[in-house]
């Protein structure tokens, strides 16, 4: 057996035509949080489930599981996104309800709401004492979900734009997969059909008394 | 209206500085304005030409059908393309480092330079899926 991910493990083991293998030969840059292991096994169960058998079939197999690697990056992305903006959302409420806050906001007291805002991240005892100030001036989770959405609404949008064109992306290359195939099913099966047909027919004519002078009359 | 020697000597001035004269400096200068390079056609670049002609004649399964090879060659040209708009979001993407630790700023700018990115991305799907419909229809 040739090792794996290998340009023979793609010829033979897994019968990838050689004119499909720059697709896979050349290694994909890794994010963090990525594993070239993982990114070529979704290629492997995309190629076993589909199996494809043309050239088209293979092209759009591959394409297929790099739309779903994208999708996985978007959703990261989003994710940091999300984090990122509960993060200041959590620093300005804890700026907003700082016993010490008089009028409005100074640069003081948003570096102490960072400070305060990881001691909420990281210790669980002041964890109580920060939370309750937050809820008594409204600041539930809820609330600040919102508020973190709210902040990061452009690049949220951008994002989801992506992710929905990623996903409209998969769902017309199946659709197209699956009619061809459909199509190839059905021609083949109608070819079957009317092959069968004729030896039958030409089996009839062959038992027919007589046939031959009549066919040779005709 | 200008002087008759201001004139020259704009003119002499202008005369030393008419761009690169070396073959270096025009090298240099012909990569001012390149930004990520997806708007330079895939067939430009030797290897993907020389794939992209392997892959052509295994999807018309060396016909001489000259229409028929056209649409393949347009079906090919496009995946390489996507092939080469997926390596440079990745190079975007890698460029931010760890998601979790980046700055909102630096994750707003990455989806910006992704949106450029995309667009060329749009294009060429949309002209991957027609060829792809004519390739397989024809």
């Amino acid at each position: 057996m040739s090792e794996i991910y290998s340009r023979e493990y793609w010829m033979e083991d897994l019968e990838v035509p050689e004119e499909i293998l720059p697709f896979l030969e050349k290694p994909p840059r890794l994010l963090p949080g990525d594993n070239e292991h993982d990114l070529y096994r979704l290629f492997e169960l995309m190629v076993n489930e589909i199996i494809p058998d043309t050239p088209v079939e293979w092209l759009v197999t591959i394409d297929l599981a790099w739309l779903w690697i994208d999708i996985q990056r978007y959703r990261s992305f989003k994710n940091a996104i999300i984090l990122q903006n509960r993060k200041s959302a959590i620093e300005f409420a804890l700026a907003a309800t700082d016993p010490a806050a008089v009028v409005g906001m100074n640069p003081l007291l948003r570096g102490k709401a960072r400070i305060d805002a990881e001691t909420l991240r990281t210790d669980a005892n002041k964890r109580n004492e920060l939370t309750t100030r937050l809820q008594a001036h409204g600041y539930d989770d809820d609330a600040l979900n919102a508020a973190a959405f709210v902040q990061g609404i452009e690049p949220l949008v951008a994002i989801e734009k992506f992710l929905a064109s990623a996903r409209h992306q998969v769902a017309v290359l199946l659709r197209e997969l699956g009619i061809r195939r459909e199509f190839a099913r059905r021609a083949k099966e109608a070819l079957d059909r009317f092959l069968a047909d004729l030896k039958s027919k030409e089996q009839a004519i062959a038992n027919t008394p007589g046939s031959d002078t009549e066919a040779g009359s005709q | 209206m200008i002087s008759v020697r201001k004139l020259i000597a704009n003119r002499r001035n202008a005369s030393l500085s008419t761009g690169p004269r070396t073959v270096g400096g025009k090298l240099r200068s012909s990569h001012n304005a390149y930004r990520h390079g997806l708007a330079t056609a895939i067939t430009y670049d030797a290897s993907a030409a020389v794939n992209i002609d392997r892959l052509v004649r295994a999807l018309t399964a060396s016909s001489n059908d000259y229409g028929r090879i056209e649409k393949a060659r347009v079906v090919a040209e496009s995946h390489f393309d996507l092939a080469r708009i997926r390596a440079a979001k990745a190079e975007i993407l890698w460029r931010i480092g760890n998601f979790e630790n980046a700055d909102n700023d630096d994750l707003i700018r990455v989806l910006n330079t992704i949106e450029n990115v995309a667009r060329y991305e749009r294009r060429t799907r949309s002209k991957l899926r027609r060829a792809l419909r004519a390739f397989l229809d024809a």
